[in-house]
């Protein structure tokens, strides 16, 4: 798959740390594609990414969380990171790929899938060097990003995990019952 | 599972069986109940101590040694007796609840309470004995004053190495051991390796015990219960008789041995305790299971080659068979919960001066242990209210020549794919006239409207309705009637109410066997497929052959006589239909209440497991959760009570008249 990229290492910036000794605090992203930027989540939480595969929409709900796939049995729902960051949809091609993650919503493992344009590869990098994006520059809600590093001269855009799949609590999705 | 987990878990279920044993004690009283509570106890001090629950085990110790006077026959097993017996036993459970919190412990230990059955204990320890008999002084625990001659036990003890970290006390079990008789221990610590080498948190000695003791290789065997089996090893030494002695090398064992221990051994394996969740796991790989099977057969039907459709037609079958075994893993008999009701009944029925027997039957009725679990408060509540409400005082039964000792009734049975579990009374029945002037009251019904009676009695279960507030000690415990509809309907279920008045009142939860798996029926609306419960389906009606009748932007159907109001699915859901010209109205109801769903297609019958929504979809209404269908589809299952409650919402003043 095209996320095994084997120049992970070598190229990435991360390593000069490592040459001077530095307390590093290694991690591993998968990094891909939306809209040509490039963005990046935490490795531990990437379950497995799949083609895309039939949905089965979900009346009336919240129209970033509007379908369901069946995971190796399992029913799991397809957040649209695309509608979260506010990016347009981007057309659909070969390429485009399901990730599925495991993440904590509410301190609730919850299984999920993004829909990505194409993923690209794992890199391995400081999670330190990710500095903060300036209120002023950022194109997304700067509550969804963690950080931004640049990596073979392409721009970085780690995610907020936490934040990004967090539903309002005291409405839920679909407000007051 | 750790062993605390174990040793928690363990004396929760004793003591739950020590209550149902104690109830039944005083209905029919039998040696061997009251043996089983001895017993219950004498595990639970032991335990207790060994875990250091060392207020539980030092309480339990008083309440034994009062047992052990009602065991002996020494004094009279009393109503007073049970009575203490069954504060006792929940001040234990308060103990093993809070022992973790010392100061919680002080509390509970010199509350007025405590000390008062403290006291009433110490007084059955020293009342006189009924029997003249010279075994009354024999210290508790120690001898047994009827039993056989003593004998001799080989007990060797090898701790597993990694036996202190799970918090074992060996030495607290070779006092336990030390307790049941003449004892003599060596310790084996051949095995200690160098100071050096030496790890503090591995367990290296092993014991060899030498028990001359009247207790069974059973009593034994409990000391050592929460070990594993290869830990100890109990072995019984003939030496007694000299015969014995003699024949002790040729013959290995008398023939009573092995029949005491067959009989204890199959019961230690008999069951096996499994975390829920991993019965779920099992459960959704089942669900897998099928879905490949499904796609196994649609490769053998579209090739046309046999024995592909020879092998799916096997795994089918064994699939079935797989699926009715870990779905029976989760059943229990509804009969764990009873205990709990007869309690109810005899405090409450103290406490209102009602003379009520509880008669239950059906108590071997299976039920998913989910759907018990939830179901024990509603149950609870419901028979409180049959017992406050529903039973008449004494002098007014006395008028209307009913017996002076009232019955409620807790009935469970199977019918079909559902459970009925019924609880009646015979007590006054409901009033209707009474229910419709509160109704009025709280505003739920105006006074000019005429309903059902049926209609009338369900009013009982609105929120507002609720009684709960006027009689504190009874009903006050913020679980209404209402409270009631809401489980039963989270459950699937559905209630029905049958009174008369003066005669008596039944309520009857219909309840589906399981919550895994439903019967569902398929329907298509659009490009999607979706699935209602096949419980809720009455019948199926041609959409272009009703009367379609509109008014004011409501929909209505003629059914033999009867207006249904109907919906459109596709609009509900916002899906855009495929009207063809033979659409099908799907009538489903829940209790009285009917609605048509019209959809585009009705694909037939299929048996799904359930998944629950994820947090994202938790929230919508008229969605009951998704489930995979045969080809691996994602299909979403229609909520039927919702649907009727949103047709109901957006009913127009005249299409509620009908309703």
């Amino acid at each position: 798959m095209a996320y095994q990229g084997e120049e992970t290492a070598t190229a990435d910036p991360g390593d000069y740390a490592d040459q001077v000794g530095g307390t590093s605090n290694r991690a591993m992203f998968l990094t891909f594609r939306m809209c040509a930027e490039r963005f990046a989540l935490p490795v531990e939480s990437v379950n497995e990414i799949l083609d895309e595969m039939p949905e089965t929409p979900v009346p009336n709900s919240v129209p970033w969380a509007s379908s369901l796939i069946n995971v190796r049995g399992n029913v799991v729902p397809i957040i649209d990171i695309h509608h979260r960051l506010g990016l347009v949809q981007s057309d659909k091609t070969d390429l485009n790929r399901l990730v599925v993650l495991d993440v904590k919503v509410w301190s609730e493992l919850t299984r999920l899938a993004v829909r990505v344009d194409s993923v690209e590869e794992v890199i391995e990098a400081d999670s330190d060097r990710f500095e903060v994006v300036p209120e002023l520059g950022a194109r997304w809600p700067a509550e969804f990003i963690n950080g931004v590093a640049h990596h073979n001269d392409d721009l970085v855009v780690l995610l907020n995990c936490e934040n990004l799949f967090r539903i309002d609590r005291r409405t839920g999705p679909f407000g007051p019952s | 599972m750790s062993a605390t987990d174990a040793f928690l878990q363990e004396t929760l279920e004793g003591l739950q069986s020590l209550e149902d044993t104690l109830l039944e004690l005083e209905d029919t009283p039998s040696k061997d109940k009251i043996d089983a509570v001895f017993r219950t106890l004498h595990t639970i001090k032991g335990s207790g101590a060994m875990f250091g629950f060392v207020p539980l085990a030092e309480f339990t110790h008083h309440f034994e040694s009062a047992f052990e006077r009602v065991r002996n026959a020494e004094i009279e097993l009393t109503s007073d007796l049970i009575s203490t017996a069954l504060e006792a036993r929940d001040h234990m459970l308060s103990l093993l609840e809070s022992n973790h919190d010392a100061d919680l412990i002080t509390t509970l230990q010199s509350s007025a309470k405590a000390v008062d059955l403290e006291n009433r204990i110490r007084k059955f320890l020293t009342e006189e004995a009924q029997k003249s008999s010279s075994l009354a002084v024999t210290q508790p625990g120690r001898e047994r004053p009827e039993a056989p001659q003593p004998k001799t036990f080989k007990i060797r003890y090898t701790p597993d190495p990694t036996s202190i970290k799970n918090g074992q006390r060996p030495d607290l079990l070779i006092d336990e051991l030390d307790e049941m008789g003449d004892l003599q221990a060596t310790i084996d610590a051949s095995h200690i390796p160098l100071l050096s080498e030496l790890d503090p948190h591995i367990m290296y000695l092993r014991w060899d015990v030498r028990l001359t003791t009247c207790a069974t290789t059973e009593d034994i065997e409990g000391v050592f219960m929460f070990l594993d089996e290869h830990e100890y090893h109990v072995e019984k030494v003939h030496e007694n008789p000299p015969k014995a002695a003699l024949n002790k090398e040729k013959q290995p064992e008398p023939t009573q041995e092995p029949t005491t221990s067959k009989s204890a051994k199959p019961e230690k394996s008999a069951t096996v305790r499994v975390p829920a969740a991993r019965l779920d796991d099992l459960m959704d790989q089942l669900g897998e299971l099928v879905i490949a099977q499904t796609r196994l057969e649609q490769i053998g039907t579209t090739s046309g080659d046999t024995e592909t459709l020879a092998v799916s037609e096997e795994l089918g079958r064994l699939i079935t068979g797989l699926r009715d075994s870990t779905l029976a893993m989760r059943m229990l008999p509804i009969e764990v919960v009873f205990g709990k009701f007869r309690r109810v009944v005899r405090n409450l029925s103290e406490e209102l001066a009602k003379d009520v027997a509880l008669v239950t039957s059906g108590g071997d009725t299976e039920l998913d242990k989910t759907v018990i679990d939830s179901l024990t408060e509603p149950l609870v509540h419901m028979i409180r209210n049959a017992l406050d409400h529903g039973i008449e005082t004494a002098e007014t039964r006395a008028k209307t020549a009913k017996p002076v000792r009232a019955t409620v009734g807790l009935v469970a049975e199977q019918s079909g794919s559902e459970v009925l579990i019924r609880v009646t009374d015979d007590g006054g029945g409901l009033d209707a006239e009474a229910i419709r002037m509160r109704a009025i009251d709280r505003g739920l019904l105006k006074a000019e409207d005429s309903p059902t009676l049926d209609s009338l009695h369900r009013l009982i279960f609105e929120p507002a309705f609720s009684t709960a507030q006027e009689v504190s000690s009874i009903s006050g415990r913020g679980v209404g009637m209402d409270a009631v509809r809401r489980v039963v309907n989270d459950l699937r279920g559905s209630i029905d109410i049958d009174t008369k008045k003066g005669i008596g009142t039944t309520i009857t939860l219909r309840l589906p066997v399981t919550l895994a798996i439903i019967e569902g029926f398929l329907v298509r609306v659009g490009d999607s497929i979706f699935v209602l419960p096949l419980s809720a389906v009455r019948e199926c009606v041609e959409y272009s052959t009703v009367e379609n009748e509109r008014s004011s932007g409501r929909s209505m159907l003629r059914i033999r006589q009867e207006l249904v109001p109907f919906i459109k699915l596709q609009d509900v859901f916002d899906i855009e239909g495929h009207p063809e010209k033979d659409r099908r109205v799907v009538i489903v109801g829940d209790g009285d209440a009917r609605v048509g769903l019209v959809v585009d297609d009705v694909l037939g019958q299929h048996q799904t497991v359930i998944k629950t929504f994820s947090i994202f979809h938790r929230g919508i209404r008229g969605f009951a959760g998704s489930t995979i269908l045969g080809n691996g589809q994602v299909a979403l299952i229609v909520d039927v009570a919702a649907l009727i409650k949103h047709a109901k919402d957006h009913a127009t003043p005249k299409a509620r008249e009908v309703a």
